[in-house]
């Protein structure tokens, strides 16, 4: 039966039922009552009352998340399955953005579905590649220069994997939004040819929505590129990561690696990265320490990977 | 109850904080030592600190929203340890929004204060920035001037002018702060090394001490850097560790560099017997 008071949505792979609109995430064509994840607002509990680690605007245990965003919002996560909303603000553009970047992975982590960081685009033989590395190590900028050379976008805010018969590996992009540096979109001269809104006032980022096309078909995985800076060696360097190497890489690309450890995921982060490491060509492209991502390095990896 | 661990290791930028840090990472470790693997006096302007405490995307707050949380991070660092933590800190010593020192200062122990005379910082800091010394030289006058930026990886850290910032830090947190003279560093190491290892309460034997020194040369901490690069230099600088001298100013700056400077910042200058 038709709700008007429901929006439906498919982000990570998983369908969302929510209160509020989201011109963030992919809509989904069809109601269902078949959903993943329900969005709601209303009142969040205390969050002393959250058996676990309790630090200075969050808390947390293996099943419940709490989280406030002084003057923007209080979100409540239960059981991979709720999230609740009692906003601050009456701005909801940063009630929401403050969620989708923030709230879903503790989400993803009771899920059992750890995300990964990464940016990503689809290559010529409509494959997507992956670019990951902890966060402000240049992911999206990259991602804006291969926009740049004409490649479509497939994801920003990182991604899941769900292993079938620890063979088959489905990948799940995140949202079809990309978050990035006024300036790189500017330099880049992308600010002609994309639309893009500020995402807040007094913030120096956009945000840039794309179609979500890939977001309904699962697409193959090409290669994962985890991105390095190194204070040793002034050249670029592409090298192909054995599985064990590739294994301790990957390691390092979670959102929060500390909550691998303080929300008992280790199995299924071994799991995980076990099956990534042996059934995906994962690469470490290596650059100066702070140095910006240029031209030749968005060449070197297109050469040597995405052929 | 709150605990006082934390021992700020402040300064304006270039005054030998950096040189500091690593004869205490090199006292404190038996391994041997490694410039790009400092164990002490990690950054306070570190956004991955900040971030991994606070468990957000900090890039996405404005520097108002950040400032009073940034303080709330190392409340929360300090409550979580029981041993003294060293941080490296170039911010002055400021008030966010609400009035509240940035630095908590419920949970400090006290600061060290590393001073350089000016005439000198301008050198060593235009070549830290790959700019001029007339720019610098504006910089140290600037109120305005600040590190890092709201999307780095280090959040934003105001220096006020080179004398306020030494002002702020020495007239104005409700905790003890020990100034260093780079200039005393220099001339006579061990013995200022070791004064301010008992004023900390730190019980070192004098082969400790200048073992730790030896290890921490300013030509050993270069010859790493131009070996295995050094991961906090400037990346537009050619390198971060200059000549480590006094009073190159004399041949370097023209008169009316020097008098500018002192015209700026004289009477801090003069309260520290640099002129």
């Amino acid at each position: 039966m038709k709700n008007e008071r429901y929006y439906f949505y498919k982000a990570y792979g998983l369908a969302i039922k929510s209160e509020i609109k989201f011109s963030e995430l992919f809509a989904l064509d069809s109601e269902s009552d078949s959903f993943d994840i329900h969005i709601s607002v209303g009142k969040v509990p205390e969050k002393q009352s959250i058996i676990g680690f309790q630090k200075p605007i969050s808390a947390y245990n293996d099943y419940q998340y709490w989280q406030e965003i002084p003057a923007i919002g209080r979100y409540f996560v239960a059981n991979g399955k709720e999230i609740i909303i009692e906003p601050i603000t009456k701005n909801w553009d940063d009630v929401r953005l403050f969620l989708i970047t923030n709230i879903f992975y503790p989400l993803l982590f009771q899920r059992n579905q750890l995300p990964l960081l990464a940016s990503g685009i689809i290559n010529k033989n409509g494959e997507a590649v992956l670019f990951s590395a902890p966060f402000l190590t240049g992911k999206t900028t990259l991602l804006l220069q291969f926009l740049k050379k004409g490649y479509l976008p497939y994801t920003d805010q990182g991604c899941t994997f769900e292993i079938e018969n620890k063979e088959k590996i489905q990948l799940n992009p995140s949202f079809p939004l990309i978050v990035c540096l006024k300036e790189s979109v500017f330099n880049l001269g992308l600010n002609k040819t994309l639309k893009y809104n500020e995402l807040r006032a007094n913030i120096n980022k956009l945000g840039i929505l794309f179609s979500g096309n890939y977001f309904s078909n699962s697409i193959q995985l090409k290669a994962i590129v985890i991105l390095k800076e190194t204070s040793v060696s002034s050249t670029l360097n592409i090298s192909k990561l054995n599985p064990q190497e590739a294994f301790m890489a990957l390691h390092e690309c979670h959102p929060r690696p500390e909550w691998i450890d303080k929300q008992h995921k280790n199995i299924e982060n071994f799991k995980l990265l076990s099956s990534l490491s042996k059934q995906i060509s994962v690469y470490k492209a290596e650059r100066p320490y702070q140095k910006e991502t240029n031209d030749t390095f968005v060449n070197m990896i297109e050469r040597e990977i995405f052929l | 109850m709150e605990r006082r661990n934390i021992i700020w290791l402040a300064s304006y930028p270039k005054s030998g904080n950096t040189w500091f840090r690593s004869f205490l990472s090199a006292l404190f470790n038996e391994k041997e030592f490694d410039i790009n693997d400092l164990s002490e006096g990690k950054i306070f302007s570190r956004r991955d600190t900040i971030d991994e405490v606070l468990d957000l995307d900090s890039t996405l707050l404005t520097e108002q929203e950040l400032k009073p949380l940034q303080s709330k991070v190392y409340q929360y660092l300090s409550n979580q340890s029981d041993k003294n933590l060293f941080y490296k800190i170039h911010d002055a010593f400021v008030l966010d929004q609400n009035k509240k020192a940035v630095v908590p200062e419920g949970n400090t122990k006290c600061a060290i204060y590393f001073v350089r005379n000016p005439l000198d910082v301008v050198i060593s800091f235009a070549n830290h920035n790959s700019e001029t010394i007339d720019t610098t030289i504006e910089h140290l006058a600037n109120y305005q001037f600040s590190l890092g930026n709201e999307q780095g990886k280090q959040v934003k850290q105001p220096l006020l002018t080179w004398s306020e910032h030494f002002l702020s830090w020495t007239q104005t947190p409700n905790f003890p702060v020990y100034v260093l003279k780079y200039e005393d560093m220099l001339a006579s190491t061990f013995a200022v090394f070791k004064n301010i290892l008992e004023k900390l309460d730190l019980k070192y034997s004098d082969e400790e001490i200048q073992k730790a020194i030896e290890a921490t040369s300013f030509e050993k901490l270069s010859k790493q850097e131009s070996e295995k690069g050094f991961k906090e230099k400037n990346p537009s600088s050619p390198k971060f560790f200059n000549t480590g001298k006094s009073g190159t100013w004399k041949e370097k700056l023209t008169e009316a560099q020097i008098n500018r400077i002192i015209t700026d910042h004289g009477v801090v200058m003069k309260s520290l017997r640099y002129i």
